[in-house]
């Protein structure tokens, strides 16, 4: 056997499917043909890690690696940042069999967080220490990419969603208060206009506790090319199941046809279920009678 | 996708996406996950597969359904990124003794042996590397079609797959397989 054939066979398992979950994906898969949104969006994981400690808070000066930046590369200058109310910190580039990981340890804590990094994408992080009711501390990672290649306007609305998806929860007044001067201690110290201007777009929709639908797809899942970014303030609809007509961010022309579920308590609109506008599936859509918005 | 397709999905490649799922996790508990999470997402979009290509568009279906689920797996990684160690079944990464048996020959033995140490070396390989060596070895795809699928250049696929079948060559002779 050679070595080809060697790999081929090890990756031959012997295990299926199990049926359970078979089951369980063909009976969501019916009710979401009868109407019933039954799909959360499970993106919350996508861009952030999260840790949640007990502890006090100290003040002291921060600290970045510099080693960082010089590493980190794209057509878009990737940046990193913390901001923590002080603590100390130092953020470090480490090889992890074979992939750049960054890390960074937060010393007084003593706690580290760390995410692999990509070549192949541009990154802005922004790690924030927030202390929370009953001195419950969260050390936040935060992070929006691009692919390399793409846009700063890309990475302009990927951090104006990603960011305010993340923190929108975050609704208790002394945590959205230090949520908020930490994005803007960050727009202050960055270095890029729409970096700037993200943090200070995104810092706003939280301040005035907009309703925001933010989806943002690879666009080859439709035969485009790059990605499709959608960013709508509904702070005007009324709670409740509805369809939205709406464009991308980018495109006046290219519309997609969204069913949303507002709930009153959420500012972050994630309970969706979408496709490209075609009139085959606005008939579709019309036959679930549920107020359609056209908000293009 | 309309749910018959998924349902004819599921009943051809299931097993495949499955165990596609299963080497990007290395457990049975994140395969479960991430492969629900496939076919939810899979449905959701409901693309319209070109039917006129050459391919079956099924075995089309399928190759994109792969593609979701290095997109989701990737998140999931990011999500477990701070275990301090990354556990692996042994019920698929280590020779299961119990399972040999009377009718099993010495050189079949050695043989299960190697392929589980081999599929271990394989998943302690960088991600970048191993998700190249599972859609070229075990999804059978061309280096053209991963190369689309991770959108990067072909060259880098291929690079990627040397790189890694060399890492891999290292790591069996210092085992002292040859």
């Amino acid at each position: 056997m050679n070595n080809e054939e060697m790999i081929r066979e090890a990756l031959k398992l012997n295990i299926d499917a199990p049926e359970e979950i078979n089951e369980k994906v063909l009976r969501n898969a019916k009710h979401k043909n009868q109407g019933v949104v039954f799909f959360k969006v499970a993106t919350l994981a996508a861009s952030f890690c999260i840790m949640t400690i007990v502890g006090t808070g100290l003040i002291v000066k921060a600290s970045t690696g510099k080693r960082l930046i010089e590493y980190l590369r794209g057509l878009i200058d990737n940046r990193s940042y913390v901001y923590e109310n002080g603590t100390d910190t130092i953020m470090t580039v480490y090889d992890n069999n074979g992939e750049k990981w960054e890390h960074v340890e937060y010393l007084d804590d003593e706690v580290t967080m760390s995410h692999p990094l990509s070549e192949n994408e541009t990154e802005y992080n922004l790690y924030l220490k927030v202390t929370g009711e009953n001195g419950m501390e969260h050390f936040m990672n935060v992070t929006a990419k691009v692919n390399e290649g793409q846009s700063s306007e890309d990475l302009y609305w990927a951090i104006r969603g990603d960011f305010y998806r993340f923190f929108s929860p975050y609704t208790a007044a002394d945590e959205k208060s230090q949520i908020l001067a930490g994005l803007k201690e960050a727009a202050d110290n960055a270095d890029k206009d729409f970096i700037r201007d993200a943090l200070i777009d995104v810092s706003a929709d939280l301040e005035n506790n907009r309703r925001i639908l933010y989806e943002d797809w690879p666009a080859d899942i439709w035969g485009g090319e790059g990605r499709y970014i959608f960013f709508e303030d509904l702070s005007d609809l009324p709670v409740g199941k509805c369809i939205i007509i709406i464009n991308t961010v980018y495109d006046d022309e290219d519309s997609f046809i969204f069913e949303i579920n507002i709930d009153g308590n959420q500012l972050y609109v994630n309970d969706v279920s979408f496709n490209k506008y075609s009139e085959e599936y606005y008939q579709e859509q019309l036959e679930k009678n549920l107020p359609i918005y056209d908000l293009r | 996708m309309t749910k018959n397709d998924l349902e004819q999905l599921i009943e051809t490649h299931g097993n495949e996406i499955y165990q596609f799922c299963y080497h990007l996790t290395g457990c049975r508990e994140d395969a479960d996950d991430l492969y629900q999470e496939t076919l939810f997402k899979a449905y959701e979009i409901r693309k319209k597969i070109d039917k006129s290509d050459v391919d079956s568009p099924l075995l089309k279906e399928r190759n994109y359904v792969l593609g979701i689920a290095i997109r989701l797996q990737k998140n999931l990684y990011r999500k477990k990124s701070r275990r301090k160690e990354e556990l692996l079944d042994n019920e698929q990464f280590e020779y299961q003794t119990e399972l040999a048996s009377d009718f099993n020959t010495e050189e079949k033995v050695e043989k299960d042996q190697i392929l589980a140490y081999l599929r271990k070396i394989i998943h302690s390989l960088p991600l970048k590397q191993r998700k190249v060596i599972y859609l070229f070895y075990f999804a059978d795809m061309s280096v053209k079609d991963i190369g689309k699928l991770l959108r990067i250049p072909e060259g880098t696929v291929k690079s990627r797959l040397n790189a890694a079948k060399n890492a891999l060559r290292i790591k069996m002779e210092e085992k002292g397989y040859e």
